[in-house]
């Protein structure tokens, strides 16, 4: 590559008449006769002037006005495309990990409030009257019935009056009674 | 240029305006000299960096990577054209030197010339006379857009100008006669 290096540097300053013998032999490789050497300058010289003396070309500016629409219609398209982005395994784990570790922590740093339980006590005690009950309930009325049937009976025999027999309260009666007189209950 | 692909309409025209006139020029010549097509071709690429802009390494030069697409939807085309031509025979017409046409070379006879030496040339020689001469680009970022070695380029530009220093010759014959 160094020879044609050294050859495009001979072909842009020198012509042939004024290459050294050394030098000519040294194109010769790939340079054929003055002619072509010569030809090869002209055609150097018309390529190096190419760029400044080419066209004024230019795109349209319906190109990028085209181009602006497209980046529009793509952009308002696209506010929604992070909806659609494949989220990696690990990012969804690390969120789940924050979301926990942070809801612990907002659980934590708040002060449990106290909880109110109603609990009804029965007390039993012994309960005073202040003053003697004004009525009197009798829970249980004796009847006895009279023994009209044997008294006759007797009569006839002995001859003596009949002494009609009654029969009395008992004592354990009387003490009932006399409680529920106490107590004033039904 | 990540701007550019977020959808920023003031970082695409930024871009367009670094960049669209010499590669419209790439276009239109490489593209038969079709403005239309060069237009076309010129909206499709600022459309394909913008959706491909985070394939976009931002350790390469930018130049590079936009030329080497632009290089690449020419290959494209070619193959397109190829296969057109194949199937219905139609071809885009060579400019041809027209044959009234014997006064000394001048600058309109010399393009015509070029013209017609290139369009026989390969699709890759030709893009990098685009690129060295039209684009004045240096050798070394031509040989990273098309992809192969300096010597290569180097080579290759050397031996189509002595191809066209050949159709020079016969041209002067002509004249002479």
């Amino acid at each position: 590559m160094e020879k044609i290096d050294k050859l495009e540097k001979l072909l842009r300053t020198c012509s042939y008449a004024e290459l050294s013998v050394e030098q000519r032999r040294e194109i010769s490789e790939y340079v054929n006769s003055e002619e072509e050497y010569e030809s090869m300058r002209l055609v150097n010289q018309h390529l190096e002037s190419e760029n400044s003396r080419s066209l004024p070309l230019a795109p349209s500016p319906e190109v990028l006005k085209r181009i602006k629409g497209h980046v529009r219609s793509t952009s308002s398209v696209g506010l929604w495309n992070w909806l659609s982005l494949p989220v990696p395994t690990y990012a969804t784990a690390a969120i789940a990990i924050a979301v926990g570790v942070g809801c612990w922590w907002a659980g934590s740093s708040r002060k449990p409030q106290p909880t109110l339980v109603e609990k009804t006590e029965r007390i039993v005690d012994t309960v005073y009257l202040s003053s003697r009950p004004d009525t009197i309930f009798i829970d249980r009325v004796v009847y006895i019935p009279k023994k009209e049937a044997a008294v006759a009976g007797v009569t006839d025999i002995g001859n003596q009056p009949t002494v009609p027999t009654s029969r009395g309260i008992s004592m354990k009666e009387k003490e009932e009674l006399e409680r529920l007189l106490v107590s004033g209950l039904r | 240029m990540q701007k550019a692909a977020a959808g920023s309409e003031a970082a695409v025209t930024v871009l367009y305006h670094r960049y669209s006139r010499p590669l419209f020029r790439y276009f239109f010549r490489m593209l038969w000299k079709d403005k239309s097509k060069a237009e076309d071709f010129l909206h499709d690429l600022f459309i394909n960096i913008m959706e491909a802009g985070e394939k976009f390494d931002s350790g390469r030069s930018f130049s590079t990577w936009i030329y080497s697409i632009a290089h690449n939807m020419c290959k494209n085309e070619y193959r397109k054209q190829a296969f057109r031509l194949a199937v219905n025979g139609h071809h885009h017409p060579e400019e041809s030197l027209p044959e009234v046409a014997m006064h000394p070379l001048d600058e309109q006879m010399f393009h015509l010339l070029l013209d017609k030496c290139l369009a026989h040339e390969q699709e890759e020689v030709r893009t990098m006379f685009v690129l060295r001469y039209e684009l004045e680009m240096n050798v070394p970022e031509i040989s990273r857009i098309i992809g192969c070695p300096e010597g290569t380029v180097k080579s290759r530009l050397f031996y189509l100008k002595k191809r066209l220093a050949a159709q020079l010759q016969q041209y002067k014959v002509m004249l002479e006669r």
